[in-house]
């Protein structure tokens, strides 16, 4: 309701009311944003593009499925950053592992403890190697599905995807997350390998989730 | 060996999966697959060791990525207002509620404005009947002479009009028309008399305007053929004995020019008629010409409502702007 109203309000011209939504929806955009381009930097400039986006194109914006939407204006402003760093051709690994640190600092840390944070920092920087070893399209279904949670219908509504194309490239993208994380498990947290372990033992038939 | 072990060499041991079961256990895990798929996967699962440890690593991924931690903004991404305020389309700018209020209060103040110049047109034309009603009776005042005075020009007429071919008549009351038109035609109106050749529309006019009953009765009455006055007629008519005859009429010299001025210094009916600023005399015509004027002060009156009416829309209008503004504002 709360929002509806900031989204009319912001539809009339006020800015402060779109901020607010932006507030709202800054973490959750940049976190996609980081996790589809693998940069801090190239995330938080795809953020702002994608909220300027979001902004001039908020009249078009029709229903009251905010969230969907802004996620394929952020979907879009990745994929348009991701073509600017292959122009560029200077984003390499070994950048991305300069700044690691920093976007780990980025992370969510309340009453964590320095090992805690340090595990968790591991935990998604090896998340992130294997979300970067993925082609682009695969990674976007990966990090939308499996990351944030989005079913496959919203996903083929952000990504404009048909629903059988969004289920094709998420496996594909399982199945090589599947070998990635199969290395990386043995190198996680105590807590973690504890965690996937449980997986496995539940993974009889018929209990999906 | 340990539980974790035999879970590491399950793991270990998982064959590669065909695109196809991949798929399969992916849509099964996110419960996306239709009810006869599902049935047939689970067939398989309670059979397929493999296929069940390739589903719980998927399962476990899947979890393990759920976990991943969510990122938090290094900065913030609002937006500036002096920066972005002008980026909207024209026609959102101008639903702002500023925008809207300002408009408002404009279109008040022009309706208020638009009322005053409607009220004030109106007092106008309450003020003019004063100004106006001379005007209407220079009108009308013809129109009396032409039918008041007969008797001085019909003391000019010929006692028959079988004298001349051309009627005399005719030919006086031409004069007092045309000497009202210009002085020139006044100094010189012989000429215009001594012409036989005066058009029959011309001499009906010119009858009907001596003698407006009866062309209304009697000339109208038979198609419009122009029926001159009886001889008795016009001797009954006061005063017709006592005119006196026309010069050169009498000799049968049709077109010989006539007293004219005289005839227009001693009939007031000619300088009433004179006066008139139409070339028409007539009673009939000069009342028709009379009441348009009507009409017109009629139009000015709609017109002047109009323009009031107009102004108090707009301001119904300019007010609902403004009280959307406001409660567009405050709803912010």
């Amino acid at each position: 309701m709360v929002e509806t109203s900031l989204i009319e309000a912001a539809r009339r011209g006020d800015i402060p009311a779109f901020n607010r939504l932006i507030e709202i929806y800054q973490d959750m955009a940049y976190s996609v944003a980081f996790r589809i381009l693998g940069d801090p930097d190239s995330a938080a400039d795809a953020t702002q593009e994608a909220f300027i986006a979001a902004y001039r194109k908020l009249h078009q914006f029709r229903g009251d499925h905010f969230k969907p939407w802004l996620m394929r204006i952020v979907t879009n402003a990745c994929y348009d950053e991701l073509r600017r760093q292959r122009r560029r051709l200077s984003a390499s690994l070994e950048d991305f592992h300069e700044t690691e640190p920093d976007s780990s600092d980025a992370l969510h840390s309340h009453q964590e403890s320095p090992e805690q944070h340090v595990q968790r920092s591991e935990l998604s920087a090896a998340i992130q190697d294997c979300l970067n070893a993925l082609p682009d399209d695969q990674r976007v279904v990966a990090v939308l599905s499996d990351i944030e949670g989005y079913p496959y219908q919203e996903i083929a509504t952000i990504t404009g995807w048909p629903v059988g194309t969004v289920k094709s490239r998420l496996s594909r993208a399982r199945g090589r997350l599947r070998d990635c994380l199969r290395a990386v498990r043995e190198l996680l947290p105590a807590e973690y390998r504890l965690q996937t372990e449980q997986a496995h033992q539940t993974g009889e038939p018929g209990h999906p989730y | 060996m340990s539980q974790d072990t035999r879970i590491e060499q399950k793991s270990m041991s998982n064959t590669p999966l065909s695109n196809r079961d991949l798929e399969l256990l992916s849509a099964y895990l996110d419960n996306e697959l239709r009810p006869a798929e599902r049935d047939a996967l689970n067939a398989r699962l309670a059979h397929d060791a493999e296929l069940r440890i390739a589903l719980a690593e998927l399962r476990a991924n899947r979890l393990l990525l759920r976990q991943a931690p969510r990122l938090k903004a290094p900065r913030s991404f609002t937006l500036d207002p002096a920066q972005f305020s002008q980026s909207l389309p024209w026609w959102q700018r101008l639903l702002m509620p500023g925008v809207l209020q300002a408009s408002g209060a404009l279109g008040a103040v022009a309706a208020i404005a638009l009322i005053a110049v409607g009220l004030l047109l109106g007092r106008g034309e309450q003020s003019t009947p004063a100004t106006a009603q001379p005007a209407a009776e220079i009108a009308f005042q013809p129109t009396l002479a032409a039918v008041l005075p007969t008797s001085t020009l019909t003391a000019t007429m010929p006692p028959t009009p079988s004298v001349a071919p051309t009627a005399p008549p005719t030919a006086t009351i031409a004069i007092s028309f045309e000497a009202q038109a210009s002085e020139p035609e006044l100094a010189a109106p012989a000429p215009m008399l001594a012409q036989p050749g005066i058009p029959a529309a011309t001499q009906a006019d010119i009858f009907a305007d001596a003698f407006p009953a009866e062309a209304s009765a009697e000339g109208m009455g038979t198609g419009g053929a122009v029926v001159p006055p009886a001889a008795g007629q016009l001797r009954d008519v006061p005063g017709a004995a006592s005119a006196p005859p026309i010069a050169g009429e009498e000799n049968g010299a049709p077109g010989a020019p006539l007293p004219t001025p005289t005839y227009l210094e001693e009939s007031p009916a000619s300088e009433a008629v004179a006066m008139q600023p139409s070339p028409s005399p007539m009673g009939a015509p000069l009342q028709k010409e009379a009441a348009p004027q009507e009409p017109v002060s009629a139009k000015d009156k709609t017109w002047q409502r109009r323009l009031v009416l107009a102004g108090v829309a707009a301001l119904i209008v300019s007010g609902a702007l403004f009280a959307i503004g406001t409660w567009k504002g405050r709803r912010l």
